[in-house]
């Protein structure tokens, strides 16, 4: 890549818990990574040292004002909001709630008290432990109202008692309020009413204090989801923001015009001034599964399986027919949200995962921790004496102890080895490489797991999907993880360990909204029924789209240019869960839209579960609708590039090393994955290696380089 | 009918019936299951073998999940009430999902009786057939838990079974609900039987039985919608058994499964010998069933009766535990009565949150446990139509007492972090009426399943949180509960002071305080966890929890209140003077007065239930670290009073947290310790004076019939209970004859395994 055409036209950033990862993307679709460590007190210093080591790589210095010039978009996705959560090191919050419901972070749900744990630890009970309150009790105020879930009011708001409340709060040392009603999802009049009464008690005391309440927030049924969604925007989001700030002012003063944006746990991107930004609390994964969209939407795959593997964690996500599909009541932080969320099943499995034996049982115990980045594994040598996942991938071959991050790290094999051998295998009597080989298996096969649950809890067939593997584990473990798995394909790309931030370099600006409804079809209906639901459903999607029009528009974006799609959430008549059918139409004009609604819900659910599970006797319930408007943005190109001749080159040739596999030991060819181009054909037992990643090629498989900048392995 | 088995199992395709015999011949000659001497699977290749284990316990984990979404009851979707699980052939557990794991053993009996019952004959087993099966008698734990389970049939071989539990919500008894209520003091009462029925066909219910379910419930779709949730986690777990056969193949299915069962023996044998101590662990225990001139009592249940289930467990060297309750209190009218099929559920459950939650936790872990349930008591009734709508109140007071001994034994071994005071009985409200949408029908409010456990050996009980039928209990959003039932919640707070006072506290529980909002009317039925004794003692000096209780208003006038602004009651606050005496003008009903109603509710009506009984304290309270008495007492876990005379803590409110004063603390904690030796006396003295007291007639009422009906029922406990006291061979309590009826001993033909 030359310096003359190198620009930055996207620049995303990964700030994980280690490292930060910055991807930054030219008009012509080349990519450059940068790294560096973050720095979680100032994310904006991790976000540029990594930023100068991306431009590094094209020769585009930061030091001159214009240098961010061409700049078309920004985009952060990170941890810290998490870690603030986890940490507890957000915003002094005082809460106003329903009177009668102060414990309700106290008592929490039952759930939170295992939310997290293994199968063992859900068990076992003397293991159990609620979270630490994000409000301490004595900032927990109960004002006398109440909602019932038709929307009437009951109990009118008793506005002293917020008043009191507030004038408490505030002496207190409150740094920001929250509010939660029961049913404000259904009528937020009296959160609207606090809120009121809360600005106006602080202005009085001469004080300007922020106020959140949960139907603005999060405006779903689930109180304790709600309180979750509300009291987390106001303790962790808002600080992470004035961070998101401090990075958007530096990237302006190096000339960038537009402003920096943030990935929503749903795949939506907003910018930071964002009034919900809590919703970007696990923006990080989403990326993977945005990238891996893109790359089907360009490539003609339209199911895919992401797979990303990377030093602590595996996560599986879907895409079907270009959709990802969402969940409803994630939980994360060892929180419950009611926030839609891209479908991540999670697992502590990743090359850093540590390997022990269980003293009693001597079964093999796969983390759930792992080893980070300090100390981490025990060939780095940097203190840690408990074996990890990637020590075995050395100790059978598979990584090139030289060429660890380009060179960066040597690896002490002879350690690995030893302490291995000290801990697994000597005491489950095995050869030290059939034991290594054994744990890289049962590894694998947790993250197979991971992969059929998650396919088939959703009714599909792998059959029917291309699996995309990434991260920097992701290469090497991907010919494993899927063995015996019935796939379309399997395939990678050269930028795997940078694939999250190159995912968010793909994502469209795109908002979704969400409100209750009460609609109901029973069984039999007839078409006045039926036309006063399409009726209900019409007018619901035209009050979202009017809101999504209104902020999209005042974020800048063209009206013209904004799409919209409309879905409801249908379930059969007094079920508790529903499912999210997109619309075969934007208007319900008759009652045979009703109709084509219903089917396809059928056919949904049908496909979910098992056909005799339907119970359409019950009538058909639609409790919320939805409303998704998308502006497309500018993307990295994915270029399509004649296919050379199948021979690699001579210069991508390394040699050759042994590795260990299937019970022997196999002559394995070695390359160098930046030699190699389009059309070029790698035969196992083969490893192609990269400064950051290490694909494996096993014996009788092979890896195609095609048009697209695949690797397929074959 | 059929002369020749429908369907044949294992290589030599035997049928069911012959092979479990096998398999308990071989278990009695050789103390292995299925004879298995040796793991050889698992010693040829440990991590094959622990990969198949991971496929199949991640099936019925996922099974469980994908299940719950179908169900329309709070229950199941937001409790986790259901479990599913995968079992041998012959009805062994292998594999089972978290969730009620209570009914792990109990489901696997239920196929075993199927299969002693010639169901392969008659009505025959095929694959996609679900039998369903909610008969305590059979083998359940109570009505509302209903079981499917689904033959997995591999090229025409029976490989083994799926099968899963939901808790229904509303099944067809006496009055609305679960069939839990005090009123079912006869099976005839407790609602829709399902025994052991064929009831789906390909995957799909028989018109027949929806029919029946429909008919006979007050709103069937808590029930159908339930059936739907079971067929799809069976069909879940089968689909996968299949792919799994074809990747490991059928021979290493069969001997992997069977395999797993003999280490799961192994497994709980070793942490047997590791953390309890060889010798004899008493803990007696209690229960009472309030039913004396009730209102809606039948003729024959009309008494108030104190239950005893003197609880005994032996560890034996090898690592065998016998549980033994003879001298338990016969069966009676009322639905207490637990059957051998929930104690052994108990037991389950109970061993699987403290000892065999890592290894293999299937059936294996109980078969060399012994129950010694004496025939004709409560925990082995000889009569075929008694009630077991709260069998589970038996078992918790049992098995609450069960882990204190366990936790003795871990105590002892310096196991001190496996330490679990037990917990407490739960309890719930079941309902009928007009609910909001104007449709009669009925239910059970069970959020109490989010329950208190006792102290850990470390640290405080699990605060609203736990039950020791699920012990990933959760209570379910309030805005849930109201989409179900006309009950407005005015609050849900903690119960200030229900955590046992100890060293480290007792888990607190939670209460909630409904208005009965948008019906005309509304009864409610308490089910019987209010009682007169407490089963969640402390331990080691620590104190127990409270009884549940509840407090009812009627006639109110919390409208005008509420027009008014004034303030009106969210909980009940000083139990001296609660919120629901103290704020509303109306007639007031507490505890007992207020468990059973004598007239409907109407709108406006308030009901508390106060889920009371936290769990008991582990240590001497005056030992607790006074850092956490001030942080109990800010949380409202712990009144000022009651942190000043249990826990010696002095402190004073300042600017809206309590703090501690440490001078004033240390000299009340000398004092508290001084005038406790002042009052103690010797054992023996003690001894003494209570030896005077039962000769002299002292015990009366409910406790002398409870120990008169004992003493008659087993001459060895009548022997160890006179020895202890030193008293005549001819003594005896005076005491009214056990109920009218025990005597007569129908027998409803229920065939037996």
């Amino acid at each position: 890549m030359t310096q003359e055409t190198a620009q930055p036209l996207i620049v995303t950033c990964d700030a994980g818990g280690t490292m930060t990862d910055i991807l930054v993307v030219d008009a012509a679709g080349r990519f450059s990574v940068g790294k560096a460590s973050t720095t979680p007190q100032d994310e904006s210093l991790g976000f540029w040292e990594s930023l100068e080591d991306a431009l590094g790589g094209w020769g585009v210095k930061l030091d001159g004002a214009g240098a961010l010039k061409p700049l078309e978009a920004s985009i952060y996705t990170g941890t810290t909001m998490l870690n603030t959560l986890l940490q507890r090191r957000g915003k002094r919050v005082g809460l106003i709630i329903t009177k009668g419901f102060e414990d309700s972070f106290v008592v929490e749900r039952g759930f939170q008290a295992v939310a997290g744990y293994s199968y063992a630890d859900r068990l076992h009970t003397v293991t159990h432990v609620h979270n630490s309150p994000l409000v301490p009790r004595h900032l927990v105020k109960g004002a006398t109202e109440r909602i019932d879930l038709f929307g009437n009011v009951v109990i009118p708001l008793y506005e002293h008692e917020v008043r009191d409340a507030v004038t408490e709060l505030i002496k207190a040392g409150v740094e920001t309020i929250a509010i939660l009603f029961l049913f404000s999802y259904i009528n937020p009049a009296h959160e609207q009413s606090a809120a009121r009464i809360a600005r106006q008690t602080a202005k009085r005391m001469g004080r300007e204090i922020p106020v959140f309440i949960s139907s603005e927030i999060s405006p779903t049924i689930r109180e304790l989801a709600r309180l979750n969604s509300v009291v987390i925007q106001a303790y962790a989001a808002e600080p992470v923001r004035a961070q998101l700030f401090h990075i958007e002012d530096r990237l302006e003063r190096a000339g960038a015009r537009n402003p920096l944006q943030t990935v929503l746990a749903y795949g939506g991107l907003a910018p930071v001034r964002y009034p919900r930004l809590y919703e970007s609390v696990v923006s990080g994964p989403v990326g993977g599964l945005l990238g891996a969209r893109y790359l089907g939407e360009v490539t003609g795959l339209n199911n895919l399986i992401t797979a990303d593997m990377g030093g602590t964690s595996f996560d599986v996500g879907l895409v079907t027919e270009g959709k990802i599909p969402l969940v409803r009541e994630p939980e994360f932080a060892r929180f419950i949200f009611n926030l839609p969320m891209v479908t991540i099943n999670s697992i502590g499995a990743g090359a850093g995962t540590y390997i022990r034996l269980d003293p009693m049982t001597r079964r093999i115990i796969l983390g759930p921790e792992s080893a980070g980045a300090e100390p981490g594994p025990v060939c780095y040598d940097h203190g840690n004496e408990i074996p990890t996942v990637v020590d075995c991938d050395l100790i059978l071959g598979m990584v090139n102890p030289d060429y660890y991050l380009g060179g960066k790290i040597k690896l002490n094999k002879e350690k690995a080895l030893r302490r291995f051998r000290e801990e697994i295998a000597d005491p489950l009597g095995l050869n030290v490489y059939d034991a290594a080989q054994g744990v890289v298996r049962l590894i694998n096969s947790l993250m197979r797991d991971q992969i059929r649950s998650l396919v088939l809890a959703k009714g599909y067939s792998t059959m029917d999907y291309t699996l995309i593997a990434f991260g920097g584990a992701g290469p090497m473990h991907m010919a494993g993880f899927t063995e015996g798995l019935a796939l379309k394909g399997l395939a990678t790309v050269p930028y795997a360990a940078a694939f999250s931030a190159f995912g968010c370099a793909t994502v469209d600006y795109s908002h979704r909204y969400q409100r209750s409804t009460h609609l109901f079809v029973p069984a039999g209906a007839g078409p006045d029924v039926k036309a006063s639901v399409a009726e209900g459903l019409t007018r619901a999607w035209r009050e979202l789209e009017q809101k999504a029009l209104a902020e999209m528009t005042a974020e800048g974006f063209d009206r013209a240019s904004i799409n919209l799609q409309q879905a409801a959430f249908v379930r059969y008549g007094g079920q508790l869960d529903d499912v999210e059918v997109f619309s075969p139409t934007s208007r319900m004009n008759t009652p045979a839209d009703v109709d084509a609604l219903i089917a396809r819900f059928e056919d949904l659910y049908s496909r979910i579960y098992v056909s005799g599970a339907r119970f359409p006797e019950a009538g058909f319930q639609i409790l919320e609708v939805a409303a998704v408007a998308t502006v497309p943005k500018v993307k990295p190109l994915i270029e399509r590039r004649p296919l050379g001749a199948p021979t690699p080159p001579a210069r991508a040739r390394k040699g050759v090393r042994k590795i260990y596999r299937d019970g022997r030991w196999h002559d394995a060819q070695i390359f160098e994955m930046g030699e190699l181009g389009p059309g070029n054909v790698i035969d196992g037992p083969a490893v192609i290696e990269a400064s950051n990643t290490t694909l494996l090629v096993p014996e009788r498989r092979r890896a195609r380089f095609d048009e697209w900048g695949l690797i397929w392995v074959e | 009918m059929a002369k020749q088995p429908a369907v044949v199992s294992l290589d030599d395709r035997k049928p069911l019936r012959e092979l479990m015999a096998e398999s308990a011949a071989r278990w009695e000659a050789t103390g292995h299951y299925q004879g298995l001497r040796e793991l050889k699977l698992k010693n040829d290749d440990p991590l094959r073998y622990e990969l198949f284990h991971a496929r199949l316990l991640s099936t019925v984990i996922a099974a469980r999940e994908v299940a719950k979404q179908i169900s329309s009851s709070v229950m199941t979707r937001e409790e986790g009430e259901l479990s599913f699980a995968l079992y041998t052939p012959e009805g062994d557990s292998v594999v089972f999902s978290t969730g009620i794991m209570v009914h792990i053993g109990v489901m696997g009996n239920f196929i075993k009786w199927m299969i002693a019952n010639g169901y392969e004959e008659d009505p025959g087993i095929a694959e996609g057939d679900h039998f369903a099966n909610n008969d305590v008698l059979i083998s359940a734990v109570h009505v509302p838990d209903v079981y499917f389970a689904t033959p997995i049939v591999h090229e025409g071989e029976i490989i083994g079974w799926a099968s899963g539990v939901t808790h229904v919500l509303e099944v067809g008894s006496i009055t609305p609900g679960g069939g839990m209520t005090s009123l079912a003091v006869e099976r005839q009462l407790e609602g829709i039987h399902v025994c052991a029925e064929k009831v789906a066909v390909n995957d799909r219910l028989r018109r027949d039985y929806e029919l029946r379910i429909r008919r006979n419930t007050r709103l069937a779709s808590f029930w159908l919608l339930d059936d739907r949730a079971r067929i799809t986690g069976n069909v879940f777990i089968r689909n996968e058994v299949k792919k799994i056969i074809a990747e490991f193949g059928l021979d290493y299915y069969k001997a992997a499964i069977r395999e797993l069962i003999e280490e799961g023996r192994r497994h709980h044998l070793g942490r047997v010998r590791e953390r309890l101590i060889p010798g004899r662990y008493r803990n007696p225990c209690f229960h009472s069933s309030l039913l004396k001139e009730r209102p809606g009592v039948l003729p024959q249940a009309n008494r108030d009766t104190l239950i005893h289930y003197p609880l005994e467990l032996t560890v034996r060297p090898s690592g065998e535990i016998v549980l033994d309750l003879e001298g338990a209190s016969g069966w009676g009218f009322h639905n207490f009565n637990a059957p051998p099929g929930s104690i052994y559920g108990g037991l389950s459950i109970a061993l699987a949150q403290t000892m065999d939650y890592d290894g293999r936790a299937n059936s294996g872990c109980v078969l060399n446990v012994v129950l010694k349930l004496p025939r004709g008591s409560i925990v082995n009734p000889d009569y075929d139509f008694v009630s077991t709508g709260f069998s589970w109140g038996s078992v918790m007071a049992i098995f609450n007492g069960f882990l204190k001994c366990l936790s003795r034994g871990f105590h002892g071994r310096g196991y001190l972090e496996e330490v679990l005071t037990g917990g407490n009985i739960t309890t719930a409200v079941e309902w009928g009426g007009k609910d909001q949408y104007g449709r009669q029908t009925g239910g059970v409010n069970v959020e109490v399943t989010a329950s208190a456990s006792g102290a850990r050996g470390v640290t405080d009980g699990i605060d609203a949180a736990w039950s020791l039928w699920n012990p990933e209990g959760d209570q379910g959003n309030a805005e849930m509960w109201e989409l179900l039932y006309p009950h407005l919640y005015l609050g849900r707070r903690v119960v200030t002071d229900s955590a046992g006072a100890g060293r480290f506290r007792g888990g607190a529980c939670f209460e909630s305080l409904w208005m009965i909002h948008k019906s005309e009317f509304v009864f409610t039925y308490q089910i019987p966890g209010v009682a007169r004794v407490a089963t969640n003692y402390g331990i080691f000096g620590g104190y127990g929890g409270g009884p549940a209780y509840i407090n009812l208003a009627k006639n109110t006038d919390i409208a005008q209140r509420i027009s008014a602004r004034r303030d009106i009651p969210h909980g009940e606050g000083d139990p001296g003077r609660p919120e629901i005496a103290r704020l509303v003008k109306g007639e007031v009903l507490r505890g007992e007065d207020a468990q059973y109603i004598s007239e409907p509710l109407k709108e406006g009506a308030l009901y508390e239930k106060l889920y009371l009984p936290g769990g008991g304290g582990y240590g001497d309270p005056l030992e607790r670290a006074v850092d956490a008495v001030e942080r109990d007492v800010n949380l409202h876990f712990v009144s000022p009073k009651v942190a000043r005379r249990l826990y010696g803590v002095e402190g004073l409110e300042t600017g809206g947290e309590w703090k501690v004063d440490a001078g004033r603390t240390a000299k009340l904690r000398t004092r508290l310790r001084k005038s406790r030796l002042a009052r103690a006396v010797p054992v023996k003295d003690w001894w003494r004076s209570e030896r005077e007291r039962i000769v002299a007639g002292g015990i009366k009422g409910e406790a002398a019939a409870m120990y008169a009906d004992c003493l008659s029922r087993s001459p060895a406990w009548a022997r160890t209970y006179r020895e202890f006291w030193a008293l005549p061979a001819e003594f005896d309590f005076s005491a009214p004859p056990p109920p009218p009826g025990r005597r007569n001993r129908a027998s409803s033909m229920v065939p037996k395994r």
